[in-house]
């Protein structure tokens, strides 16, 4: 595809690389691309990106620095100090008095933030990490794969799909309105997990030997799985296509409080009040208790003899749980 | 009491965390905790209307509905029921109210139902929330 402010980007660059053959361009095609490393490389870092508009596509690799490739100019600043890529060649030898536009990235304590500088956003990002790093993506109008990342991941979108493929770790992700596409190739030990849409299929494919505490929703849509779930209970409540639901029976009122025996001695007074109020702890604990039972139309079930809390949820879409390998 | 005590303020702690998985662990054990005080519930309150993770504003929903007598809880959560961020939110609030009979939010409901601003799920959802309600 050709836009010709880009290829107009793409001349100035190239004229640039002519003019000023030692500036560290390093162009290819009309795409920018930034290396930037963790400030401790030893321990996993966090990548964190943010978007309006663009899509998100995040890959593993065997190295151990972040690489941005995006048609933006990228601004990026690290220990105070600040580089853009490319550089105007007509600016070179020029101080800038107005803040940089365009791609930023910024890096603190193992925390790499990418976020647009301008008003909507715009181009699309692909980034490579370590295989071990933890992501925090959020996008609103695009979609945000992943492929092959170990770590803490939590991706957001509002509009666009979220497609994550071969991960391990933990996951939590949410797509309002797109589909919520997960394969997780390995777990981490006792995290809970959750996948959610409002308007979008929830399919999740797990290990086989994955251990967990299952709770599956659709309101309206279907549940299906090929997993061996032992159900735990189901309590069947009241939902819009079946507004004739007869209404739940009130709740009983509390029991009386045992009577107190006659006597006037305050030592058995006190002990009188010291088991009403016993008492009446007892009675907030079962009612607090039966509050908890009180629940909906969700399925609850455990894999392999249970786990952590997995939540699958939709609104609108149907929910898949996949037996991996 | 000790153990009691050691267990919430762990559950507290990782309500805070920086990761969502974490905070999710804190909600859920909220659950396994035996006589919350009154800090699991403001936490969790906390939790539901300023979380920056949809999913950890979820579990919070279901993790409030044991102390859906409180009125601090009644009044949060139809406070919560305002913030337009996360539709499905929005959703488990309106199921919470309609399972824990909370007749006095029937008024939000009607507000939302009606709202154009709103998502048109959670209109519909409203809708039925006060039909529900009202019976």
């Amino acid at each position: 595809m050709w836009h010709t402010p880009k290829s107009a980007a793409f001349v100035a660059a190239l004229m640039g690389l002519l003019l000023a053959p030692s500036a560290f361009v390093r162009a290819q095609g009309d795409t920018n691309r930034v290396s930037m490393p963790f400030s401790d490389p030893s321990r996993p870092g966090t990548v964190r990106v943010n978007l309006f508009q663009g899509s998100i596509k995040v890959t593993a690799s065997t190295g151990r620095e972040v690489v941005v490739t995006t048609d933006e100019t990228i601004v990026t600043r690290r220990d105070g100090r600040e580089a853009v890529v490319p550089p105007r060649p007509e600016a070179i030898g020029l101080r800038r008095l107005t803040q940089p536009s365009g791609l930023q990235i910024t890096e603190e304590n193992n925390v790499m933030l990418i976020s647009s500088g301008r008003f909507m956003g715009g181009e699309d990002l692909v980034i490579e990490v370590p295989v071990r790093t933890n992501l925090n993506l959020s996008a609103f109008n695009d979609e945000i794969e992943v492929e092959g990342v170990n770590g803490e991941i939590e991706v957001t979108s509002m509009n666009g799909e979220i497609d994550l493929r071969n991960v391990s770790g933990a996951v939590v992700a949410h797509a309002t309105n797109g589909e919520v596409r997960v394969s997780l190739r390995q777990l981490t030990a006792d995290k809970p997990m959750a996948f959610t849409s409002l308007n979008g299929d929830v399919d999740v494919t797990l290990p086989a030997s994955a251990r967990a505490n299952l709770r599956l929703r659709s309101d309206q849509g279907e549940v299906y799985t090929d997993f061996d779930v032992q159900i735990q209970q189901a309590r069947p409540g009241p939902t819009p296509g079946q507004a004739k639901v007869a209404p739940a029976p009130p709740r009983p009122p509390l029991p009386p409080l045992p009577p107190l025996p006659p006597g006037s001695s305050s030592k058995r007074e006190a002990e009188q009040r010291e088991r009403a109020r016993r008492e009446l702890e007892r009675q907030s604990r079962e009612l607090e208790r039966r509050n908890r039972m009180l629940d909906d139309t969700a399925i609850y079930g455990a894999i392999n003899g249970g786990g952590p809390e997995f939540e699958l949820r939709t609104f609108n879409g149907d929910v898949f749980l996949r037996r991996g390998k | 009491v000790e153990l009691g005590e050691m267990r919430q303020m762990l559950t507290l702690s990782l309500m805070q965390q920086q990761s969502a998985t974490e905070r999710l662990r804190g909600v859920s054990g909220s659950l396994e905790i035996d006589q919350p005080g009154n800090e699991i519930v403001r936490a969790l309150l906390d939790t539901l209307m300023h979380d920056p993770n949809v999913n950890v504003r979820l579990a919070s929903v279901d993790a409030l509905r044991r102390f859906s007598e409180r009125d601090v809880v009644r009044q949060g959560t139809v406070q919560a029921l305002a913030d337009s961020s996360f539709p499905l939110v929005q959703i488990a609030i309106i199921d919470f109210m309609v399972e824990t009979k909370a007749k006095d939010a029937v008024d939000a409901l009607r507000r939302l139902s009606a709202d154009v601003a709103a998502n048109e799920a959670v209109r519909g959802r409203a809708a039925w929330g006060v039909q529900q309600l009202n019976l």
